[in-house]
């Protein structure tokens, strides 16, 4: 039974854990002996040990947060970042414990329930099966989750800090699992390489792992970091309400999706941006707004200055404004117009003003498939049509479809100016192979 | 003025600032419209504003009225009285210690219509704010000493929501992972 008391003088919380003296329970005051000897940030401290007739209390350092476990159940977006974050921090402890000295110590029960993510950071808890390396008899061998339990312990074999280490791998399968979309074949190597069942093939120590963890996330990192990456995308529509904040905050959301860190700006005067905001789900992170992982950062006066970050790719929302957004040297200018027939006109001519604009890529709303075509024709050129969506904050099968084949497209058009990452490098005409979403025009 | 710009700027809101502590500074820096007010970065300036001019302000429509009253905050205890934020700078400075505990005991002796003020200092001597705040049973909240309140970066946001007491963002409550319960 675990109590969070508070101090009545200092009123600070900690945590007390009581045990009873039955003989089952004894061995739980091991873990106030272990913790004792660890002194470490990322582990919670022990202060004291009280008993009575019945019962052990052992106060501890109370550790507010939420375990890795609940955090992965509850949020939809676990990032490359976040793995690198909690992979690194919790080998740290590992490598602590197990150069501790004089008697190095194995934790033998690393798993999500045990690891904490609180406003401090990382921490590690429940050590009640921690011993130490060189303890006879390896002790609470049986003792362990399914899931994270490492072969050797299952079938009585000498246990060592490899333990650890499948523990470790164990846990960075989980987190990729649960960033299926974003991880590289590397870093699954490197998690295969730490759960092995196989103690030759199995990473003989936390340095090793963590070198080729480290070595793998900057390889991904840097393979986002193209040198001519994308930098500047600018979205204008024909017409005002064609819809060119909802293609933008898609295509940003697409972006966030595929690992390219990139941020919505609004620049026009309609104020769509504040008033989502004001409709709550969004979090501020300096001037930016974060609503799982989409960026965006609403008009902002000129009493105030919010930079966006240097790594970041921008898409800029100018709505109707097509002067300003023609103002912009973007890499790419995404060009809404509007296929009711009562816009056709408008959209016509405002084809007229944007049409030699650099990285033009035109879309068709409302998924007007038969117009995309007719102005596809018209123009000469690749017109994409943009799918009636019911949300721009969440990413459809369609729209991922839309958004890769336009990437693809368009990166082969403006080899030289521009690159961008890719996933999987398939052949053909994307156009054609867009099962429909796309509509494709051939140049005279 | 950093309050305004942000409301302004950073909130999109419509904010105005009125300098009532009457030294006439805003007058010197631009010349005011017909109706008494000079635009500068989208907030509506009104220098020198005399007490029986705010209830007409107070009904032009802003959605932030900043009232800057100086030091005459004893002279202006009503119209005090009628804000929804009462923010109060105390300089924590060693020699400043006599004003701020002078200006804390004026305050605290008067009640301020259920709503409490704050108590806000920049660069404060800890030891003297420590004292100040034990000797008087007060909180002051530091606030970060911003170079140029015309041009406020994005690092201060976080200090002026909690200056103005509303978060800029509302969050959606989360659902509680709870298992149902079904009899039978």
């Amino acid at each position: 039974m675990v109590y969070l008391v508070r101090h009545q003088k200092l009123g600070e919380y900690r945590a007390v854990k009581r045990i009873s003296k039955s003989a089952d329970f004894a061995w739980k005051i091991r873990e106030a002996e272990i913790l004792n000897h660890l002194k470490h940030p990322q582990i919670p401290a022990i202060y004291d040990m009280e008993e009575d007739e019945e019962f052990y209390y052992i106060i501890e350092e109370y550790v507010e947060g939420e375990s890795l476990e609940a955090y992965m159940l509850q949020s939809s977006f676990i990032t490359p970042d976040f793995i690198s974050h909690i992979v690194t921090e919790i080998a740290g402890i590992l490598d602590y414990m197990h150069h501790l000295k004089p008697n190095p110590m194995i934790y033998q029960d690393l798993k999500t329930e045990h690891i904490l993510i609180g406003k401090n950071g990382v921490k590690l808890i429940d050590f009640g099966i921690a011993s130490y390396l060189n303890e006879t008899g390896n002790k609470f061998q049986n003792y362990g989750t399914p899931d994270f339990c490492a072969p050797e312990k299952a079938n009585e074999a000498k246990i060592s800090i490899q333990t650890d280490i499948f523990g470790l791998g164990k846990i960075l399968e989980k987190l990729i699992d649960a960033d299926q979309k974003n991880t590289s074949r590397h870093l699954m190597h490197v998690a295969e390489k730490a759960a092995s069942a196989d103690l030759s093939e199995r990473y003989h120590s936390v340095e090793a792992f963590l070198e080729d963890f480290l070595q793998s996330v900057q390889s991904e990192k840097n393979s986002y970091c193209q040198k001519h990456l994308l930098k500047k995308i600018v979205a204008a529509g024909s017409q005002p309400r064609t819809g060119t904040t909802h293609l933008s905050i898609s295509f940003t959301k697409y972006l966030n999706c595929q690992n390219i860190f990139t941020v919505y700006q609004e620049k026009n005067p309609t104020n769509h941006l504040r008033m989502a905001i004001q409709e709550g789900g969004f979090t501020k992170e300096g001037g930016l707004y974060r609503r799982g992982n989409f960026f965006g950062m609403p008009v902002y006066g000129e009493g105030v200055s919010v930079n966006v970050p240097e790594n970041a790719v921008v898409v800029l929302d100018y709505g109707a404004d097509i002067k300003g957004a023609l103002s912009e040297k973007a890499d790419l200018f995404l060009f809404l117009m509007g296929s009711r027939e009562w816009e056709i006109r408008q959209s016509e001519l405002s084809y007229e003003k944007v049409k030699d604009a650099r990285g033009l890529v035109i879309f068709s709303n409302y998924g007007n498939r038969r117009l995309a075509k007719k102005f596809a024709k018209r123009y000469a050129q690749a017109v994409y049509c943009f799918p009636l969506d019911e949300n721009p904050f969440f990413m459809t099968k369609e729209k991922e479809k839309l958004f890769k084949g336009l990437l693809e497209h368009e990166r082969k058009r403006n080899k030289n100016d521009w690159n961008c990452r890719e996933r999987s490098r398939k052949r053909g005409n994307p156009l054609i192979r867009g099962a429909g979403k796309l509509c494709s025009g051939r140049k005279k | 003025m950093a309050l305004a710009n942000y409301a302004a700027g950073g909130r999109n809101e419509a904010a105005a600032y009125l300098e009532l502590f009457g030294h006439g500074q805003m007058a010197h820096w631009k010349n005011t419209n017909e109706i008494g007010y000079f635009t500068e970065h989208k907030i509506h300036y009104y220098p020198d504003v005399c007490r029986e001019e705010i209830p007409i302000l107070l009904n032009r429509g802003y959605e932030k009225i900043i009232m800057d009253f100086g030091d005459a905050y004893e002279e202006f205890r009503g119209e005090i009285l009628r804000c929804d934020r009462k923010i109060f700078l105390l300089n924590l400075n060693p020699w400043q210690e006599f004003s701020a505990g002078k200006m804390v005991k004026t305050l605290k002796k008067d009640d301020w219509g259920g709503i409490e003020p704050l108590y806000a200092s920049v660069n404060a001597v800890d030891c003297i704010q420590e004292k100040i705040e034990k000797e008087y049973g007060i909180k002051v909240n530091e606030i970060p000493a911003i170079p140029n309140p015309r041009h406020i970066g994005s690092e201060y946001f976080t200090c002026l929501d909690a200056i103005f007491g509303c978060p800029a963002v509302k969050k959606k409550r989360k659902k509680l992972l709870i298992p149902i319960r079904r009899n039978g």
